[in-house]
């Protein structure tokens, strides 16, 4: 991952999705796949919520980044700067969709607000610069991040329903069972990483 | 005495990991070695502490419904003088951590302790709460740590301290591993506390 400039974007893009899961890999939004995996069809709107603001967010956070920041070196307020973007870009994505697709807002609208303190969203922006992405790397690996953060919760998810009617340890707690679950899925997608090093 | 115990409260029975399922992302990204460990849960208790303060001594003056917002502010100052801190004084700890220091904004257990805690009590009152938490979540991120750094390395903080004939079990250094000993953890930590609410 040293050199940006010479990943091809296919690759890119499943490393962020498969291999080097936002999730599983770099462990964020855990929270919300802990507390929102109970119920498939809301993980998979909130997945598709959190991808969706993921691609933009990046993008605006790319051109601030190196639109104003770099050049008036201000590089330490760049925290400042991408909490703000997101929370403007929740509410005005808010807005967009109650206003013009009111039918989007009822399926994402009440995921919006918690999106705002989404780590996933705030560290992919901040990895995207860290490892100085262009543009379109940065928007391939938002959106690959975004994709294999929508997969990870939705497998977790189809998995729990299993799970609630079987009798877990009492102690793990709802908790623990989804820490272990995830522990499982982590281990599958580093053997896809497995197999990926080989064949690219 | 008061102060103690709202000490205590937030060391053990409100522990924020184990307890509230706070702030898990930054518990399993950055145990993967003591020192990191350590160097977050310090830099996460500076952040809780400053802000709580902040906020107690403020509450008068935010208005009700911009109070998120001026939370998030004052965690970002918090967070951006720490960081900045880090990469003058220990540059290494600085680079391993990456991008989980500027995290610490999203951490949900700094939020959490404002709006649960600090924004109905008194500064000194707020201190002792967010000290309590910072330490609760610092015992958790030192013991996973440790957990993970022995068992996968056969080193504490660096320093070998295994038996020779130990083999390193590399599975505790990779993203799995975290989240085993998270639940394993989780799980003796449950069942301590049920055989104590037995025996009381």
């Amino acid at each position: 991952m040293e050199n940006a400039i010479q990943i091809p974007l296919l690759t890119l893009l499943f490393s962020a999705a498969i291999s080097e899961n936002v999730a599983l890999y770099y462990f964020l939004g855990i929270c919300p796949l802990i507390s929102i995996s109970a119920d498939l069809k809301a993980s998979f709107n909130m997945g598709l919520t959190v991808s969706l603001v993921m691609l933009i967010t990046t993008a605006a956070n790319w051109a601030i980044y190196h639109l104003l920041l770099q050049p008036m070196e201000l590089e330490y307020l760049q925290l400042l700067f991408f909490v703000l973007i997101i929370a403007a870009t929740v509410q005005l994505l808010e807005l967009f969709l109650d206003r013009f697709f009111p039918s989007i807002y009822e399926v994402f609208g009440i995921f919006l607000p918690l999106i705002t303190v989404n780590c996933a969203i705030l560290g992919v922006s901040m990895f995207a610069v860290l490892r100085e992405y262009s543009l379109i790397q940065s928007l391939v690996f938002a959106a690959g991040s975004g994709m294999g953060w929508c997969l990870v919760i939705c497998i977790i998810a189809s998995v729990r329903r299993r799970i609630n009617i079987d009798a877990v340890p009492v102690h793990l707690g709802k908790t623990g069972i989804t820490m272990l679950i995830a522990a499982v899925i982590a281990l599958a997608f580093s053997g896809v990483s497995e197999l990926m090093s080989g064949g690219f | 005495m008061k102060y103690l115990r709202i000490l205590w409260e937030g060391l053990i029975p409100n522990n924020p990991v184990f307890i509230l399922a706070l702030g898990l992302c930054s518990t399993l990204a950055v145990t993967l070695k003591v020192e990191n460990a350590f160097f977050m849960a310090v830099m996460v208790g500076i952040t809780t502490i400053f802000s709580s303060v902040c906020v107690a001594a403020l509450r008068y003056y935010i208005p009700f419904r911009f109070r998120l917002l001026s939370y998030m502010l004052i965690i970002v100052t918090a967070v951006i003088a720490v960081e900045q801190l880090l990469k003058a004084l220990f540059p290494e700890v600085a680079r391993a951590l990456g991008p989980y220091v500027g995290l610490i904004v999203t951490n949900c257990v700094v939020m959490g302790r404002l709006e649960a805690f600090a924004v109905s009590h008194r500064p000194l009152e707020a201190f002792f709460d967010a000290l309590g938490v910072a330490l609760g979540y610092a015992a958790v991120l030192l013991s996973i740590a440790s957990i993970r750094e022995f068992l996968g390395n056969g080193t504490l903080w660096g320093l070998h301290v295994a038996p020779d004939f130990y083999i390193p079990c590399r599975v505790f250094n990779s993203p799995p591993g975290a989240f085993i000993v998270f639940a394993a953890l989780l799980f003796a930590v449950n069942w301590l506390r049920s055989i104590v609410r037995r025996d009381s």
